[in-house]
């Protein structure tokens, strides 16, 4: 609803605007962005890996700065076979520390990382050297609205932030200082809310997840089963059950 | 007279050698030992041991050796991975590896085993070595090496 009300405002705003500026509001970098987000995103789940990014976005140098291309997240889920799950496990982190990534989670044979969204495509084309792939699956998620939505909220807040900052320093009764002070609190904490939200956008864009779930494909170990006791007495006193219930 | 001294004395040593426990892998902790024996644990919980058995019977290596496979296999469903040949203390010896699946984890099973003929009854000696799957690897070379095989 927000991110409606904002298209709305900026809709308004250019339609307002666009005589004056000689009709160049659509070839600035955020209308363009808006535009872009209306297209069909390239990298839709379900898409083959050749379609994956060949370099996906940096993280923004200025992180209010409108974005100028599309901005996405990608994360891809993998499960592979492999003759030992621990080499498997050792040989991917050591790729994902190569490429300047890092481990996120482990539980047992399941690995999550995350890694540059530049060397994402080529982490994903070495998986095969892991072992036979059993399953795979990539998703593309395009924020580049969600993105601008956050940049123009957090200029419009800082803007009225100024404004309410200059009006606290003309104000001179107590009563329109302290309710100009609780606007102004409101509205640093809904700022700083949405920086940290900027943020961690930013930052799911920059760094992609690939989880990868290594599988065995050793021979399933056979349970033991006993036809029936030796007739020889030291052949029933060995073997791995007599060693773990006598130690 | 010397003669005999001699001879007394090689007895002696062959019966200290055959009561002293055998040495344990390198990285592990020796719980138990004596009379040819010895029972040794490492820090991740992977067992190792080395027993001696009486055998009046007097049957050769081979014969054991091949009952121990089949009880191993036949009777109790061990998967067996590797054989080979092995010589412990000089006398024949079998090397079996196995996988198995025992108290809800996958492990693997070595067991080493050699008979050495006596005068009235053959020995059977058996070191069994047992750790998770994954980390059986980590041990294998100083259990080898304890046992000189």
């Amino acid at each position: 609803m927000r991110q409606g009300h904002t298209l709305t405002r900026l809709s308004l705003f250019c339609l307002v605007l666009a005589p004056a500026m000689g009709c160049r509001a659509g070839m600035d970098g955020r209308a363009a962005a808006a535009d872009v987000g209306f297209a069909a995103p390239h990298a839709e789940a379900g898409i083959a890996r050749a379609a994956a990014p060949q370099a996906a976005p940096a993280p923004s140098a200025a992180p209010l700065a409108a974005p100028a291309e599309r901005l996405m997240i990608y994360s891809a889920r993998f499960e592979v076979l492999v003759a030992n799950v621990e080499d498997g496990v050792r040989r991917f982190l050591g790729w994902v520390e190569e490429d300047g990534g890092y481990l996120e989670a482990r539980n047992n044979g399941q690995v999550t990382c995350r890694v540059p969204a530049d060397r994402f495509t080529a982490l994903l084309n070495r998986i095969q050297d892991l072992g036979a792939i059993l399953s795979e699956s990539l998703e593309a998620e395009d924020v580049t609205l969600q993105s601008l939505d956050l940049t123009i909220r957090i200029e419009n807040a800082e803007r009225s932030r100024q404004r309410l900052l200059d009006l606290l320093a003309r104000a001179d009764d107590i009563e329109a200082t302290l309710k100009i002070e609780q606007e102004l609190r409101r509205l640093t904490e809904e700022l700083e809310r949405m920086k940290a939200e900027l943020k961690l956008l930013e930052s799911r864009v920059a760094y992609s997840t690939v989880t990868v779930a290594f599988r065995s494909n050793a021979p399933a170990a056979t349970a033991v089963r006993r036809r029936a006791a030796s007739r020889f007495p030291w052949l029933r006193q060995v073997g791995i059950e007599h060693v773990l219930e006598n130690f | 007279m010397r003669a005999l001294h001699v001879l007394l004395l090689l007895a002696l040593a062959a019966a200290a050698a055959a009561c002293a426990a055998p040495p344990a892998p390198a990285d592990f902790l020796v719980v138990d030992s004596g009379r040819g024996e010895v029972k040794a644990i490492a820090p991740d919980d992977s067992l190792f041991w080395v027993r001696q058995f009486k055998d009046g019977m007097r049957g050769d290596f081979a014969f054991w050796a091949e009952a121990l496979e089949k009880e191993f296999v036949e009777n109790r469903g061990y998967t067996l991975l590797e054989k080979r040949p092995v010589k412990w203390n000089g006398a024949p010896g079998v090397e079996l590896l196995f996988e198995v699946s025992a108290a809800g984890r996958a492990r693997r099973y070595l067991a080493t085993m050699a008979v050495a003929p006596g005068s009235f009854a053959s020995t059977i000696r058996v070191a069994e070595y047992v750790a998770d799957k994954e980390r059986f690897g980590e041990h294998l070379g100083a259990v080898r090496a304890a046992l000189g095989t």
